[in-house]
C-alpha cells in the first residue's frame, strides 16, 4: 500500500514544513499587513494575498470585471475566513502555507514554477486537476477554496443585479 | 412594515457573557445547555411549574429586529461555524444552529410527527416499548398546538412544485407539508431568521414564555465541563464566548444546580460529556450519530423557478422509504423534499469554479433543486458517526460513507434526475464533481451510475444531525433510559436530537419537541 506510506510521509512533511513557516511569516495578528489594496486584511498575510490574487482571477472568471476588483475579491475572502471555527481557520493556514511556500508547493503538490509564472489557463488547468484527484487532500482544497472565492463573491448585493435577483423583499 | 419584536422593552433576566468582566458563579433548580428545539420546550415547562431555571447558550440573542435576510449575515451570525461545519474527512457539510433558539430560529419550518415506522424500530430493536404512536400522540399535539404546526394552504412556489409535478407524471405520490407558522408572509428567508415572527421558533414561543416565568437565559456562554462527585454532577465549568462568538474573553462562570439537563444538540451534548470524561463504561458515547445524509439535483427550466422566494419546504414525498416497490435490503430509503435557493449557498455549493460556476449563476432564477434525505442508521450497515474532540475540545463529528449509504445516493440521484425530467427540466445537474448537465433522462441515466462514489466528489450536506447519546432501557445498550434520564449520572437528563437510537426518517424537530414534552413531564413529577 505505497498510498498509505506517502500519505503518512506527507503529513510529517506537512507538519514540519508547515509548522515552521508560520513562525517565520510571524503569527497571526489582527493588526493591518502591507499590501497593494485599498483594503485592511485581518486574516490573509502578504504571502497569501500573493498567491491568492493570482487564483482569483481564474476562480471568478467572468465575475470579475478586470484586475482592479481583485482586491475586493480578496477582501471578501479574508472576511468570509474570519467566520470560521479556529480550527477551520488553522487548517486553511496550513493549506495557504502549502500553497505559498516552494518547498511544500513541489513536495506536495509536484508545482515546480512560482504561480506569477503560471498563465491563467495553466493555473485553470491545475484547478480542474485537484478537482478530478483522487487524493481527498487536493479535492477538499478545490471545494473549499471555490466556496470561499464564488461564495464570498455573491455574498455582495452588488453583484446581484445581473443575476435577476432582486434581493430580500422589503417589509 | 415593522414587526414588534417580542424581547423589546422587556425587563426579562437575560445576561450576555461576553460582556461579563469578572468570574462569576450562580445557582439554580435546573440548568439547561443549549435553547433549542429540546431545551426551549424544557425552559417553557420547567419554569411554569416553579422551577429556577438557567438557560445556558453559547450562541448569540438575535431577534426580528436583527434578521435581515442576508446570507452574509445570517450564516456566520447563527450557524455553527459560520455554516461551514464539514465531517472529519470533510465529506458531508452539517448545518446546524448556533443562537437563542438553535436550530428553530433558522429552520425551514417543516413540521412532521415521528413515523410510525420509525417508532416500532426503536420498540423492537431499543427496547422503547412506550414510543407507540398512541402513547405519543398527546405530545405531538401538543407541541402542534405549541407552535403551530398547520399543514401549509398557500400555492407552493415553483421550485416545490416542480417536485409535485415530476411525482405526478410517474405517477408517484408527494404530499403537503405541515409547517409551524403563525401568518407566515410566504417570504422564504426562514433560513436566515424570520423578520415577521411568522415562525413559531423557540426564540418567539418557549423561551420568552420562560423568561416570563422568571427563568435566566445566559448567552454567549459555553458549557465547557460538568464536575462530577460519585454518581452525581457537582457543577458546571462554562467560558464565555467573545461578542464575535468564536473565540473566548477568559471569563468563566461555575454553575451549580440539583438537576442538569443537556439539550445542545447531537453534536453539542456528546462533546460536552466527552470533555466532562462522563461515565461510559459501555463505549457508546457519541457514537451512532445520524445525519440523513442528503445528496442534491439540480435542474433547469425554461420557466422562472425563483427557488428563494416563498415558503422554502412545502412539498415531499416518502415514496422511496415506504413504498413496498423500493427493496430496502439492497440501499436505504430516502425522503424527498427542495431546499430554498440564495446565491451564497448556490455559488458556494456548485462543484465548479470560473465560467461554468457563473453561467450557473446567471441561471438562479431558473435553477430547481431536489434533495434526498437518505435514511440513515435502520440497518447493521449504516452505523452513523462518531462525536469526536479536537485538540481545543472542540466539537466535531466523523462520518464515514459505507457502501451500503452510497447505493442509497446513487438511487437517489437516478430518482431525482427522472423526477426533474418529467417536471419539464430542459437540463439535470446531480451535485457531484464527475456530472455534466444532462439532456435527457435517458442520458442521465446511463450516467448517473459511473459517477464515483467518493467524498469530496458528491456534495453531500446535513441538517439533521441526530444520535450519540441514545435511549435504551439496558445501560449497556443505551446512554440513556427511556425518559432520557441518564443511566450511570443521578442528576442528569438529555433532552434534544441526540436521544434517538437512529434517524428520525423525517425532519426531525417535532419528534424532538414532542420527545421533550414526554420526557420533561416524567422529570418534573420525578423531582
Ligand atoms: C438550515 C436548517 C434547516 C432546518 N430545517 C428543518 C425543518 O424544516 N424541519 C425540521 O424538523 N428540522 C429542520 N432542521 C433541523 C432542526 O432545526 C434541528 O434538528 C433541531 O433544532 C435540533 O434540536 P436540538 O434541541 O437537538 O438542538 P439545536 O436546535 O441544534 O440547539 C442546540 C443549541 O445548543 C447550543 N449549544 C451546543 N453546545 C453548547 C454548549 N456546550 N454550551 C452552550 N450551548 C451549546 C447551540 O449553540 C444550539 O443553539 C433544520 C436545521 C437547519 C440548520
Ligand atoms: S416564509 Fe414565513 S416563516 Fe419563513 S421567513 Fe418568511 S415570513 Fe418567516
Amino acid at each position: 500500500m505505497p498510498s498509505r506510506r506517502q500519505f503518512i510521509k506527507l503529513g510529517l512533511i506537512s507538519g514540519t514544513v508547515l509548522g515552521t513557516s508560520r513562525v517565520l511569516y510571524g503569527p497571526f495578528v489582527a493588526s493591518p499587513i502591507k499590501n497593494p489594496y485599498s483594503y485592511d486584511f485581518i486574516f490573509l498575510k502578504e504571502l497569501d494575498l500573493k498567491t491568492l490574487s493570482q487564483f482569483a482571477p481564474v476562480f471568478l472568471k467572468g465575475s470579475l470585471k478586470d484586475s482592479s476588483q481583485v482586491g475586493a475579491a480578496l477582501k471578501k475572502v479574508d472576511h468570509a475566513i474570519l467566520g470560521l471555527s479556529q480550527s477551520s481557520q488553522d487548517e486553511l493556514c496550513q493549506l495557504f502555507d502549502l500553497l505559498n511556500l516552494p518547498i511544500a508547493r513541489r513536495l506536495l503538490l509536484g508545482i515546480w514554477r512560482d504561480w506569477e509564472e503560471l498563465s491563467e489557463r495553466e493555473l485553470d488547468t491545475v484547478l480542474h486537476s485537484w478537482r478530478e484527484s483522487s487524493l481527498a487532500l487536493k479535492r477538499s482544497a478545490y471545494l473549499g477554496l471555490t466556496e470561499l472565492f464564488c461564495g464570498s463573491w455573491y455574498a455582495d448585493p452588488s453583484t446581484w443585479s445581473e443575476l435577476g435577483y432582486e434581493g430580500p423583499p422589503e417589509l | 412594515m415593522s414587526f414588534a419584536d417580542p424581547y423589546q422593552g422587556k425587563k426579562w433576566s437575560i445576561l450576555d457573557a461576553s460582556a461579563f468582566t469578572e468570574n462569576k458563579t450562580l445557582e439554580a433548580d435546573i440548568i439547561i445547555i443549549g435553547s433549542g428545539s429540546g431545551g426551549g420546550v424544557c425552559a417553557e415547562e420547567l419554569s411554569a411549574k416553579g422551577y429556577r431555571v438557567i438557560l445556558v447558550e453559547e450562541g448569540p440573542l438575535k431577534t426580528s429586529s436583527d434578521f435581515k435576510m442576508l446570507e452574509s449575515e445570517a450564516y456566520p451570525e447563527l450557524y455553527q461555524e459560520s455554516a461551514a461545519r464539514l465531517t472529519k474527512d470533510k465529506g458531508i457539510k452539517i448545518l446546524q444552529g448556533r443562537n437563542v433558539g438553535g436550530g428553530t430560529t433558522i429552520n425551514w419550518t417543516t413540521s412532521f410527527r415521528t413515523p410510525p415506522e420509525t417508532l416500532s424500530h426503536w420498540r423492537d430493536k431499543y427496547q422503547l416499548e412506550n414510543f407507540t404512536e398512541e402513547k405519543l400522540r398527546r405530545y405531538f399535539e401538543k407541541a402542534e398546538r405549541r407552535v403551530n404546526i398547520e399543514k401549509w394552504q398557500v400555492e407552493a412556489n415553483q421550485n416545490n412544485l416542480k417536485l409535485k409535478m415530476g411525482m405526478e407524471k410517474l405517477g408517484l405520490t408527494a404530499g403537503v407539508i405541515s409547517r409551524n407558522v403563525k401568518d407566515c408572509y410566504n417570504l422564504g428567508y426562514c433560513g436566515m431568521g424570520c423578520p415577521t415572527n411568522a415562525k413559531q421558533s423557540m426564540l418567539v414561543t418557549t423561551i420568552p414564555a420562560a423568561l416570563e416565568n422568571g427563568a435566566t437565559l445566559i448567552h454567549h456562554l459555553n458549557a465547557f465541563r460538568l464536575n462530577f462527585s460519585g454518581q452525581k454532577i457537582a457543577g458546571l465549568e462554562c467560558r464565555a464566548r467573545d461578542r464575535r462568538g468564536n473565540g473566548y474573553t477568559g471569563i468563566t462562570l461555575k454553575l451549580q444546580a440539583k438537576h442538569y439537563i443537556l439539550s445542545g444538540g447531537a453534536i453539542g451534548t456528546p462533546a460536552l460529556l466527552l470533555r466532562s470524561n462522563a461515565p461510559d463504561p459501555y463505549d457508546l458515547l457519541g457514537k451512532r450519530t445520524f445525519l440523513h445524509p442528503v445528496s442534491l439535483s439540480g435542474a433547469l427550466f425554461k420557466d422562472p423557478i425563483e427557488a428563494y422566494a416563498g415558503a422554502p419546504q412545502v412539498i415531499y414525498s416518502d415514496h422511496f422509504i415506504y413504498h413496498p416497490s423500493q427493496n430496502m435490503q439492497e440501499s436505504p430509503g430516502f425522503k424527498l423534499e427542495v431546499p430554498p435557493i440564495h446565491p451564497v449557498i448556490l455559488a458556494g455549493t456548485a462543484p465548479f469554479h470560473g465560467l461554468k460556476n457563473r453561467e450557473l449563476m446567471l441561471n438562479l432564477n431558473h435553477f430547481q433543486t431536489i434533495i434526498s434525505l437518505i435514511r440513515d442508521g435502520f440497518d447493521e450497515r449504516s452505523v452513523g458517526g462518531q462525536v469526536y474532540l479536537k485538540g481545543d475540545g472542540f466539537a466535531a463529528l466523523d462520518y464515514p460513507i459505507s457502501d451500503y449509504l452510497w447505493r442509497g445516493i446513487e438511487k437517489s440521484y437516478l430518482a431525482m434526475a427522472e423526477i426533474q425530467f418529467a417536471a419539464g427540466a430542459e437540463k439535470v445537474f446531480p451535485l457531484h464533481n464527475d456530472a455534466e448537465f444532462y439532456q435527457s433522462w435517458a442520458q442521465a441515466k446511463t450516467a448517473i451510475p459511473s459517477l464515483s462514489k467518493k467524498i469530496l466528489k458528491a456534495k453531500l450536506v446535513s441538517a439533521h444531525v441526530m444520535g450519540g447519546c441514545p435511549m435504551h432501557n439496558s445501560p449497556s445498550k443505551g446512554v440513556l433510559d427511556q425518559n432520557s434520564r441518564h443511566h450511570h449520572i443521578e442528576n442528569l437528563s438529555i433532552i434534544d436530537g441526540s436521544c434517538f437510537p437512529t434517524s428520525v426518517g423525517a425532519n426531525p424537530m417535532q419528534s424532538i419537541l414532542a420527545l421533550a414534552y414526554r420526557q420533561v413531564e416524567i422529570l418534573a413529577s420525578a423531582l
